[in-house]
């Protein structure tokens, strides 16, 4: 598969805590192809975050520890590549933007100096330029008044204009992958329409693959390509975007899908998943979905489940898919 | 019918002060500024809009939690305004509030038991200790909740739990009204969904009267009768849910409706989204005339009113379903938006 711009494979990220180690990624396998946009979906702690930290190779170790698996970026290991290299990569061929973009910038230096520093740094750029480059990009993320605006510190700018500062910055070095962990959950509804249409704009433009983590079923259905559903670290199903929200197989996603309401729905009853969500260090054997699913029998309390496939790229790791198992 | 919670011009400003000594006023936030509505017993009015928008400052200011700058607050008859803390005290217990933040709003060198118990005793509603004990344990498992938990601390359970506990203690001294300050949105999707029903069942069971604030409309629609849409102060919009998502009227809500994701891939291609310009204006310098048009679609295609929208204030008209707009005010309520 050359078209594949990053494969993760079998990937285990465990963490040593007082209550034994913790396996928060757990085997995890997917791809991304050049240009596509894949959506990971989970509530919190069902590993999304971990995952890709570790792609980037940025799990604090101790207590973390990446225990297995390969991530072939452009065919190039990184779990076995140097700090150094690592350090080249980071910001230039793979970015990352956060949830709260107050707290990843640094509110001592003014917006100019973070947005150059990575263009000196990666691109050799001289001041003169890189402060050129900076305001451009500025404006090709809708700041109104750039030229003002790059010279004020974090504070002086609101929620979304932040985040859009984050993407610039994120932007510069025209990333191949760009990842966005959760970019728009702190943000007025208003402004995350805002901010998807500039990730999804700026995809067209530049041709960056894009992984978009988040709990919102909605904000992946309008951008992503492909989704992956995550579980207490493993994956609970995979597919192509249209695929899952038409055949939902594994339980949870159907239970994802239930517990959100929807503007368009008809007026009826919300359906929670029961119980709450898993704590890692104390994962029951079998499926780990088992305790607040509704179709759960010994199998499922005793083996974790093989995946099953359900279509064209489309599998689920569950001993009673919803939709009928094709061979 | 009479209304249980009547809201007059109300109005909420905060002051900004200068200085060491003599802490002159240099400007005021009007975080609430000149609002109306009725709430019927046993009726949920949703009160929705974006962060800033001051409609966390109108649950309070009606709760009294704030005393409002200008305005009458009508609780049963009564105007809350007008009353002392001292005389205020006896209509606390019949109006309550859910906070958003259940990390926060929970003492955690209380025990659950503590923390729900709490309100029966300042109220004097039970008489002794075998009392105070049934009564809490009735709530707890009211909502939800493992009465052998009592002695519990509130960082030994998760954040829907902590939420049931808040819930448990703004009905501990069965009010009539509550004023619910985005429950549901510290939380897991899965677990909203938990909170939502539970919120629902209490209101058949005790006939309670809900004001529901969240920021976005999806969150609030299974559980409104009625919404008011809010903007900078001043409520733009208002009616069920079924016409405002069917036939949103003012530009702001049509804007806010197209802003909600819809989890489904197929309906969000074919959508045609309203993407606003900017940010909120700030509540300090608020726009002259109508505050949303600086950022109004439908200002711009009607040059004609443009200039009413930038002088005058619009004031909402209509009954049941209400508008404040000044081109939906020159085209008649009755005509299609589109």
């Amino acid at each position: 598969m050359a078209n594949n711009l990053l494969e993760v494979h079998d990937l285990e990220v465990h963490f040593r805590t007082d209550g034994g180690t913790v396996r928060a990624v757990d085997g995890v396998s997917f791809h991304l192809e050049r240009g596509a946009t894949l959506g990971i979906v989970g509530e919190s702690g069902s590993g999304k975050s971990v995952t890709c930290n570790a792609i980037m190779r940025l799990i604090p170790t101790p207590p973390g520890r990446i225990a297995g698996g390969r991530v072939l970026f452009e065919g190039r290991d990184l779990l076995q590549a140097s700090a150094r290299d690592m350090r080249r990569l980071r910001g230039n061929e793979i970015s990352m933007i956060f949830q709260d973009p107050m707290s990843s910038l640094n509110p001592y230096l003014k917006v100019s100096r973070q947005l150059t520093e990575v263009l000196e740094l990666h691109q050799g750029l001289d001041r003169k330029a890189a402060r050129s480059r900076g305001i451009e990009m500025l404006e090709h993320v809708g700041i109104p008044d750039p030229a003002r605006r790059f010279d004020q510190y974090p504070h002086q700018f609101s929620g979304g204009m932040r985040q859009r500062v984050m993407i610039a910055m994120a932007l510069l070095c025209k990333p191949k992958l760009l990842i966005a962990d959760e970019p728009t959950t702190a943000l007025d509804v208003t402004i995350q329409a805002q901010i998807l249409e500039l990730i999804k704009k700026l995809k067209e433009d530049e041709g960056t693959s894009v992984i978009l983590i988040t709990h919102d079923l909605g904000v992946v259905a309008g951008m992503a390509d492909e989704i992956l559903v995550m579980y207490a670290g493993r994956v609970a199903e995979s597919a192509p975007a249209a695929d899952l929200f038409r055949r939902p197989a594994h339980p949870n996603t159907q239970g994802l899908l239930d517990s959100v309401p929807r503007l368009d729905a008809d007026h009826d009853e919300l359906k929670p998943i029961r119980g709450l969500p898993p704590i890692v260090t104390q994962l029951p054997p079998g499926c780990p979905f088992a305790p607040r699913c509704d179709f759960a029998s010994d199998a499922c309390r005793r083996d974790y489940p093989a995946p099953k496939s359900i279509g064209s790229e489309h599998f689920t790791h569950c001993h009673h898919p919803l939709q009928e198992v094709s061979a | 019918m009479s209304a249980l919670v009547s809201v007059r011009d109300l109005r909420m400003h905060f002051p900004v002060r200068k200085g060491v000594v003599f802490q002159r006023e240099v400007a005021r936030v009007k975080a609430v500024d000149g609002i109306s509505f009725d709430i019927q017993p046993g009726e949920t009015l949703g009160l929705v809009g974006e962060s800033g928008c001051g409609k966390s400052t109108t649950g309070r200011a009606i709760l009294q939690l704030y005393r409002p700058t200008a305005g009458e607050v009508v609780f049963d008859g009564q105007d809350l305004t007008r009353l002392s803390e001292r005389e205020l005290f006896p209509y606390r217990r019949h109006m309550q509030m859910i906070f958003q933040d259940p990390y926060a709003s929970l003492n955690p060198r209380m025990t659950v038991g503590d923390i729900i118990g709490e309100p029966l005793v300042t109220h004097r509603l039970v008489s002794d200790k075998t009392q105070l004990r049934r009564q809490v344990q009735d709530l707890m498992v009211q909502c939800g909740l493992n009465p052998q938990y009592v002695r519990r601390y509130p960082h030994e359970f998760s954040g829907g739990q902590r939420q049931r506990i808040g819930i448990a203690r703004a009905l501990a001294t069965r009010p009539k009204f509550i004023v619910c300050d985005e429950p549901i949105a510290a939380l897991d999707v899965s677990i909203q969904a938990q909170i939502m029903n539970l919120l629902k069942k209490l209101q058949k069971e005790l006939g309670l009267t809900f004001l529901f604030i969240a920021h976005d409309l999806s969150a609030v629609r299974h559980i409104s009768d009625r919404i008011a849409v809010m903007y900078l102060g001043r409520i733009v919009e208002v009616a069920d849910y079924e016409t405002l998502y069917r036939d949103p009227r003012h530009p702001y809500t049509q804007a806010l409706i197209s802003a909600v994701p819809i989890p489904d891939p197929e309906v969000e291609a074919k959508r045609n989204r309203i993407v606003l310009e900017g940010d909120v204006p700030s509540p300090l310098n608020p726009p002259s005339g109508c505050r949303f048009h600086t950022r109004c679609a439908a200002r711009r295609v009607n040059p004609d009113v443009a200039d009413r929208c930038t002088r005058d204030e619009p004031v909402l008209i209509g009954e049941r379903r209400q508008v404040a707009c000044h081109v939906v005010e020159r085209d008649g309520l009755k005509s299609p938006s589109r």
